[in-house]
């Protein structure tokens, strides 16, 4: 697997961002302090101060996986091959689908990583899959947003690719399959709540292979990009927090096996040709 | 898509959630494709099928498309598309459907191919007078006829298989989709009139008839209302009769005007020499020049005869075929000549120049049809000669043509993907019969 950042990417990396508020101000702060120092070359003090990040049970994981990032570069840059070693394992042991981002255009350090990868995370280091996406600089509630993705190497081994989303501030993030637009290029539409106050929505890509194993990579859990959503759509209170909407929820979820079988028979979206759905065999 | 835990239900269930069919193409809409029609049919015989024509307009002005396809008692379905331009065939994909997840169809400038050698498959008794090929449900089938008999020669497991055309013979017929469901119906001239006989899975029942007695024929969307309509020939009449997209027609005596430059019709085919998006007619004659019959820019479908599209010189015509010969997506013009070889006229600006001589081999012989079709996959169109015997021809573009092999004798040839394996195999009809070449 390859670096896989898109040229096509038109929207923001949703930075790692210290909140002086949050339970990880802490670790945020000393990711903070290790990223400058790395900056500086000061690689021995930078290694020991970002440690402590790596142990910080309140730190998120973005922020875990980032440190582990630096010291691991760190420790390379300074001879420590084997430090470098364990903080890339430790590294890919937290996020198997982590793309080294090429801070240091060494192809060296690319080979390095990419041979630990090779062996801790084998399915994803077979592909040679290549990514790269185009999204809308913004969107509005309600409505879809379109996200267009080409595997520019390896399409052939891809056999689904997904946008992985949430809505900003949300832990969880809900999966929207990709469909097939050409050989090399899918196109998924990912639904925006209505709402009457502009949100962001966070998401990644991933492309999959056999037996859903991660091929490629654009973004990340940790480190998504970002979508801003205009209010739109009607808004005001959630559709989904309506007595009618949840009476009849429950009076659907009290259906038959019948029911189960027609909600299956409706998960694909109408398509855009007249008649939208058709049944070959009625 | 069926990922959930709905879907898995549904699965233990024995029922299988629906999938998005994709409808693609790198052709530009509209100025390579302006049209197209989706079929999609269930593998079992007594199966359901689904079929339509889309004009690619407003909201559908851009590929790609989907349909939401939901299997209900299928266990796989066969779909096919055909691209149209200025309402004319332009480009023909393919795809199976199994359930298991989306599929995507193509229609794109280059067709498929198949690598390997050719395969020739045993010939089976069949006429061999003209032959076309029709595509719908259960795949593509060709259709040959003569004056006293016809037959639908398909290919099944590895072999060529014949049943006998419903009504028999006939003195021309063509293939089109004469009621918008996306299969290929014939119109077969023979008794005095034309018969409409529509496609049903692999073979044909019968329709209404046009009452004109015919001896060339054509379809095509004149005045693109989205609607096949027909045209036939004979003496020095050529007539234009409307489609109304369920399988009526009927004749507008003042849309052809021919300004008195055809005096015998042999054949007759439909393209868009001029590139203004709008069908226009060839109509090749048994002493006369080509002649071309330009449709309205206004899209009315009223076809008027142009001087100087085609050189001025007497062929006797067997044969006309329309088609993109040196890849450069517009419409050229082959013919076959009586007593002589055939004629290549290359489209340059609207006018089709002969081109015979530094294209075609030299002597060419003589062939009483021909066929287009990108045979080897290099995009480039290739040519089959029904001679003696016939002659496969490689395409190379600007470059002559030049020869691939030669098969056997042959009065008819057919391009077309008889065994549905998306890439174009030839049907040559001889006096030994149908013999398949495949890959």
């Amino acid at each position: 697997m390859r670096v896989a950042a898109g040229a096509l990417v038109a929207v923001a990396v949703v930075a790692v961002a210290a909140h002086a508020d949050a339970p990880d101000a802490r670790a945020r702060k000393a990711l903070a302090e290790g990223e400058r120092l790395f900056a500086d070359q000061e690689y021995a003090r930078a290694v020991k101060a970002l440690i402590p990040v790596t142990r910080d049970g309140n730190a998120a994981r973005a922020v875990r996986v980032r440190a582990w990032e630096l010291i691991a570069l760190a420790r390379y840059i300074d001879g420590d091959l084997g430090g470098a070693r364990d903080a890339f394992e430790r590294l890919l042991e937290a996020d198997p689908g982590f793309q080294l981002r090429d801070t240091s255009g060494s192809p060296r350090i690319r080979a390095f990583f990419d041979k630990i990868r090779a062996e801790v995370v084998p399915a994803a280091a077979a592909s040679d899959v290549d990514l790269e996406h185009a999204a809308p600089r913004g969107a509005i509630a309600g409505g879809k947003v379109e996200l267009d993705v080409r595997a520019t190497r390896g399409a052939d081994e891809v056999r689904a690719v997904v946008v992985l989303y949430r809505r900003l501030g949300a832990l969880g993030y809900r999966e929207q399959p990709a469909r097939s637009a050409a050989d090399d290029r899918w196109r998924a539409a990912v639904p925006l709540p209505a709402a009457r106050q502009a949100y962001a929505v966070e998401y990644y890509v991933e492309a999959r292979g056999t037996a859903g194993a991660v091929l490629a990579r654009i973004a990340s859990p940790d480190t998504p990009l970002s979508i801003p959503v205009g209010a739109g759509g009607g808004g005001g209170r959630p559709w989904y927090g309506r007595w009618y909407v949840i009476t009849g929820a429950a009076v659907l979820a009290a259906g038959a096996t019948g029911a189960v079988i027609w909600a299956a028979s409706g998960q694909v979206d109408d398509g855009s040709l007249p008649p939208g759905r058709v049944t070959v065999t009625p | 898509m069926r990922c959930s835990v709905v879907a898995a239900l549904a699965s233990l269930a024995g029922c299988q959630a629906g999938v998005t069919l994709t409808i693609d193409s790198d052709r530009a809409v509209p100025a390579e494709l302006d049209a197209m029609c989706l079929g999609i049919a269930d593998r079992d015989v007594g199966g359901g099928s689904f079929g339509r024509s889309y004009r690619l307009i407003d909201r559908l002005a851009t590929l790609p498309q989907t349909l939401a396809v939901e299997p209900g008692g299928a266990d796989a379905a066969s779909v096919w598309a055909t691209g149209y331009r200025a309402g004319v065939v332009v480009a023909r994909g393919s795809a199976g459907l199994d359930f298991a997840g989306d599929a995507v169809v193509r229609i794109d400038r280059c067709p498929q191919a198949r690598g390997g050698a050719a395969i020739s498959a045993a010939a089976v008794a069949a006429p061999a007078g003209p032959a076309v090929a029709s595509h719908g449900p259960g795949g593509a089938v060709v259709v040959a006829i003569d004056a006293s008999a016809g037959a639908i020669v398909d290919a099944r497991g590895g072999a060529l298989t014949t049943d006998p055309l419903p009504g028999g013979g006939g003195d021309a017929l063509v293939a089109a989709d004469l009621d918008g469901d996306c299969d290929d119906d014939l119109a077969i001239a023979r008794g005095g009139q034309v018969e409409i006989w529509w496609r049903q899975r692999r073979g044909f029942v019968a329709g209404p008839a046009v009452a004109t007695a015919a001896v060339a024929l054509a379809a095509a969307d004149v005045d693109g209302d989205g609607d096949l309509d027909l045209i036939t020939g004979a003496g020095a009449a050529v007539t234009l009769w409307r489609g109304d997209g369920a399988g009526g027609f009927a004749a507008d005596a003042g849309a052809i005007d021919p300004r008195g430059v055809i005096t015998a019709v042999a054949a007759l085919a439909a393209g868009d020499l001029d590139g203004d998006g709008h069908a226009d007619l060839i109509v090749g004659q048994t002493a006369a020049p080509v002649v071309a019959l330009l449709g309205d820019p206004g899209g009315t479908g009223a076809l008027t005869g142009a001087p100087g599209v085609f050189p001025a010189t007497a062929r006797a015509v067997a044969a006309v075929v329309a088609g993109d010969v040196d890849g450069d997506l517009d419409t050229d013009v082959a013919i076959a000549v009586v007593g002589g070889g055939p004629r290549l006229f290359v489209n340059r600006g609207g006018l089709l120049e002969d081109r015979s001589f530094d294209r075609l081999p030299q002597p060419a012989p003589t062939a009483a049809a021909l066929a287009i079709g990108d045979w080897d996959g290099d995009c480039q169109p290739d040519l089959v000669l029904a001679a003696t015997p016939a002659v496969a021809l490689h395409g190379a573009g600007d470059a002559p043509f030049t020869v691939e092999a030669e098969l056997a004798a042959a009065a008819a040839v057919v391009a077309v993907d008889l065994d549905d394996d998306g890439a174009d195999d030839r049907v040559v009809l001889g006096p030994a019969g149908a013999t398949w070449v495949h890959r």
